[in-house]
């Protein structure tokens, strides 16, 4: 069974700079664009028997936020680790992802290093 | 009982009722490790219950074939004896 | 992927949510109270905050955080939009173009920053220490390494809540994470905790550790580890490293320790374990991994590092692909290419018998319906929708309206209608300069505008739809119109046309596309300098497309852009001059006929004619044109393709009629010639290059005669 790590922000760039500094963790990188197009893609992977081993969200997205994500990922999904993306100005909303059923959370900007260490403690 | 690939909570509900059962009819449980991957908390826990729990009816519950890869990982979960130098106070 | 590559990510991501910025914004000067776009707006400055953080553009990072704070407050309604925000915004957008786009004076772009800064923070209440701590924040990420120096000892307490796992948290993980930090010198898990196996339940947690660890990080590093879980477990962590110091007194990290196990162990010696050191430099690389790489290791570690590797090679898998558009364009030469040798293997079947060639006409047709729908679907690809192209248009309006003293708006119709990307990136400059002359010289001041009973804001529309192939985009405006009479005297003034000549109004019209002609008595400012509309119809004839215009004096005009779907293909005519094969682009040919010689005459001043239905039709001798050499030297010997361009009727003369075929123009944007009179080449069947006739050009070119 493939795993993957899942990247779900609205910006392009920030999508990029995540598969690229997980690359050489050797994880393949899926992006989505928002909390409806990862769910989209998630059900999509159920039916291949793909598994998500990581979900890394940002919080502010249009269409289905961040936490409105998580609450309906963990509608299905208990036990996989999801982790939002946010900002030094928004760190009350990292309280709000918990409560939704986040796993951890990294700060943006981030370095690659930083965001390789969080994704480590998360996935084997 | 054979456990393969990255065992997890996913996979908990299963392993603990094959476990039980084990523990309940066979005499000795062994545990082929030799396919696993990776095991989180979850599973390290129901080992470890269960462990204490083959002692207790005087049974044994042992791991076999445990990846070289894997060897801290079950240390550090208390599953296999501390092979940390050093040690107690 | 390097930084370049990200860094261009960024670029094109930028400048999409400037433009959709710039579009909602003179949006919400209209609805100062739509929600829904205030959140847009703060999502977009949120957004580019985000991404500029990630690629390092500080200044664009720093400034955008204001702007997010100034809608953050908006959004919560601390207060309202007014002009003096919308100017803030603009201002502040415009910044940001320069700072990304242009290679911009720092000292001047530093000062404009400051001052949009100070006014940005009128409304968020910020002082200067506010900001300054804003700014400070991005030199402050990743300073932190946690590495001191000497050896430490922590003991660490951790239990674990209950429901733990329902967070996606695995606490093994994290007594590992820390696990590598140092050497784990004690480790204990509280049994009595655990409940009796049968009675378990499975997926609640009932974890607690308490170890120690002897390390060389400190304590801020230890509590990292345990980042995520601090706030909602018991996790204690204590500095002993005075109870200990005494009982070791060597500092060893886990690297050197392995190696020397391995040592102990017979597998590697010192000289061994030194190079591995050497090699290991980057810290990336796990000793482990070297001794693999070196082949020190035993079949069973190969193994799981074989095992790694399987992991590793599961490749990308994403639900959409975006590729370079040259790689597009490659992959339309390459259909060609296929064309091509589809064109040659019909040339084949029309050499052999009846018999013969119908098993591979059979077989030749389905490989056409195939190509077609192949250069369909490629086609297709190309295409992008006119709408943002459109939208980048409200910004214009709304300044060029606000410098003519004009109150404008600008509708927008059809901004789903499709086109092929090379046209939607040359047709932006056209038509700015369309609205641009619509706002200068159609739409009259509010005040004449109430004199004349009609509303005080002037209306332009821009309307995309599809129509027989073509795609049209109407710029439509409910001014003053143009009045033809004085469009005539100017034209005669400029020597453009004869006093006494006879012309329908539309030509009278159309004399505003020829170089150099300007209606407004003084030059205005917007308009004029030197770009007139005779170069916004060479754009578009460069397209392969044509301009008209409409008006009605008083109620406003309409400039009718007819443009082709795509460029890199055209429906051609292949016909034969002597040995020269050229080709006339169908959508341009009326019919092919065959003339007599009493329909044959040279008239005064159009030189010679053909009568075709009781109309005189100019005749074009391509052979003297190009200078060729054709086997008919009579009208009436050869065929007559008849053409039209722009409402002109001319006929060809041509030796024979070869066929009809897909034509891929090579190179469309490389090829250069001479003559306006040829548009591009293509390859044909047997090899041969075919010039194409670019029938516009040709009218242009027999104008001059």
């Amino acid at each position: 069974m493939s795993k993957y790590i899942m990247i779900i922000d609205d910006s392009p760039t920030i999508r990029v700079s995540v598969e690229m500094a997980l690359k050489p963790l050797g994880i393949p990188v899926m992006q989505a664009e928002n909390g409806q197009n990862a769910l989209d893609i998630i059900s999509q992977m159920k039916t291949k028997g793909e598994e998500i081993a990581l979900c890394i969200s940002d919080i502010n997205m249009p269409v289905l936020n961040g936490i409105e994500f998580i609450t309906e990922f963990r509608k299905n999904d208990r036990f996989t680790p999801v982790v939002v993306l946010t900002t030094e100005a928004e760190k009350d909303t990292i309280q709000k992802g918990k409560d939704a059923g986040a796993s951890g959370w990294i700060i943006k900007p981030f370095q690659a290093e930083d965001l390789v260490n969080v994704v480590k403690r998360f996935v084997k | 009982m054979k456990l393969e690939g990255d065992v997890s909570i996913k996979k908990v509900k299963q392993v603990y009722s094959v476990l039980k059962d084990e523990l309940k009819s066979s005499k000795d449980v062994v545990i082929d490790m030799s396919g696993v991957v990776s095991i989180d908390a979850a599973i390290a826990q129901v080992l470890l219950s269960a462990t204490i729990k083959a002692k207790e009816m005087g049974k044994e519950l042992r791991l076999d074939g445990i990846p070289a890869g894997l060897n801290n990982t079950l240390a550090l979960a208390g599953l296999v004896a501390n092979t940390v130098q050093g040690g107690h106070e | 992927m390097n930084d370049a590559a990200l860094t261009e990510v960024f670029m094109n991501e930028s400048k999409e949510i400037i433009s959709n910025l710039e579009s909602d914004i003179v949006t919400l000067e209209e609805n100062r109270k739509d929600q829904e776009i205030i959140n847009r707006i703060f999502r977009y400055f949120h957004t580019l905050k985000g991404s500029s953080g990630i690629v390092g553009f500080k200044t664009v990072y720093e400034f955008t955080h204001h702007l997010e704070s100034l809608f953050d407050k908006v959004r919560s309604g601390d207060f309202d939009v007014d002009s003096d925000i919308i100017d803030i915004l603009l201002e502040s957008i415009d910044w940001i173009k320069s700072e990304l786009f242009t290679d911009v004076d720092s000292d001047e772009s530093a000062g404009k920053r400051h001052e949009l800064t100070l006014r940005i923070n009128r409304y968020t209440g910020k002082d200067a220490a506010d900001s300054a701590k804003s700014e400070n924040f991005m030199s402050e990420v990743g300073a932190y390494k946690g590495i001191g120096s000497g050896e430490r000892f922590f003991r660490i307490n951790a239990a674990f809540r209950d429901n733990i796992f329902f967070s996606g948290i695995d606490p093994l993980m994290i007594i590992e994470d820390l696990s590598t930090l140092g050497d784990v010198v004690h480790n204990n898990i509280q049994l009595k905790r655990i409940p009796d196996f049968f009675v378990l339940d499975p997926e609640q947690c009932y974890l607690t550790w308490e170890i120690i660890i002897r390390t060389a990080c400190d304590e801020m590093k230890i509590r990292d580890v345990f980042l995520f879980v601090i706030d909602d477990n018991e996790i204690d962590i204590e500095n002993v490293t005075d109870r200990y110091t005494d009982a070791r007194q060597k500092s060893w990290g886990t690297e050197k320790k392995l190696g020397e196990i391995l040592i102990e162990k017979g597998i590697i010696n010192d000289n061994d374990l030194d190079e591995l050191i050497n090699l290991q430099g980057d810290k990336h690389f796990r000793l482990g991994d070297i001794i693999i790489q070196q082949g020190l290791a035993s079949p069973r570690q190969v193994d799981e590092a074989l095992q790694e590797q399987e992991k590793i090679k599961r490749k990308i898998e994403i639900s959409t692909v975006r590729v370079e558009s040259a790689r597009l364009d490659n992959l339309i030469n390459l259909l060609g290419e296929i064309v091509i040798g589809q064109a040659s293997l019909h040339r084949l079947a029309e050499g052999m018998d009846e018999e013969e060639s119908f098993v591979l006409n059979n077989a030749l047709y389905g490989l056409d319906r195939v190509t077609r729908e192949f250069q369909e679907q490629i086609m297709s690809i190309r295409m992008v929708p006119i709408g943002p192209t459109f939208e980048q248009f409200k910004r214009f309006v709304r300044d060029t309206a606000r410098a003519t003293n004009r109150e404008i708006k600008l509708k927008i119709e059809g901004g789903d209608t499709e086109l092929d990307k090379t046209v939607i990136e040359r047709i932006g400059d056209p038509l700015k300069h369309m609205i641009r002359n619509s706002i200068d010289h159609g739409i009259e001041p509010a005040d004449t505008r109430a004199a004349k009973g009609k509303p005080a804001y002037g209306t332009i529309t821009l309307k995309a739809y599809h129509q027989e192939g073509s795609v049209y985009i109407d710029v439509i405006d409910d001014g003053s119109g143009i009045d033809a009479e004085k469009v005539r005297k100017k034209a005669v003034a400029l020597g453009l046309l004869a006093a006494d000549a006879e012309v329908s109004r539309d030509r009278v019209l159309s004399m505003i596309f020829q170089p150099g002609f300007s209606t407004a008595d003084q030059v205005g400012d917007l308009s004029g300098r030197g770009v007139g509309m005779d170069v916004v119809k060479t754009n578009i004839e460069d397209l392969r497309g044509s301009v008209e215009i409409k008006t009605r004096e008083g109620e406003g005009t309409l400039i009718r852009v007819k443009l082709p779907l795509t460029l890199a293909i055209i429906e051609g005519m292949l016909v034969s001059l002597g040995e020269t094969i050229l080709i006339v682009p169908l959508l341009s040919v009326i019919e092919t006929i065959q003339v007599k010689q009493q329909d044959y005459r040279t008239v005064e001043g159009r030189g010679e004619v053909i009568l075709v239905r009781g109309e005189y039709i100019s005749l074009i001798r391509l052979d003297r044109l190009f200078g060729i050499e054709a086997n008919c030297k009579e009208p009436w010997e050869g065929l007559i393709v008849i053409v039209e361009s722009e409402g002109e009727r001319l006929g060809i003369m041509i030796d024979d009629l070869i066929g009809q075929q897909q034509i891929v123009i090579k190179s469309i944007d490389t090829f250069i010639t001479s003559s306006r009179s040829i548009s591009g080449a293509t390859i044909l069947g047997d090899g041969k290059v075919a010039l194409i006739i670019d029938i516009h050009g040709l009218v242009q070119e027999i104008k001059k005669y």
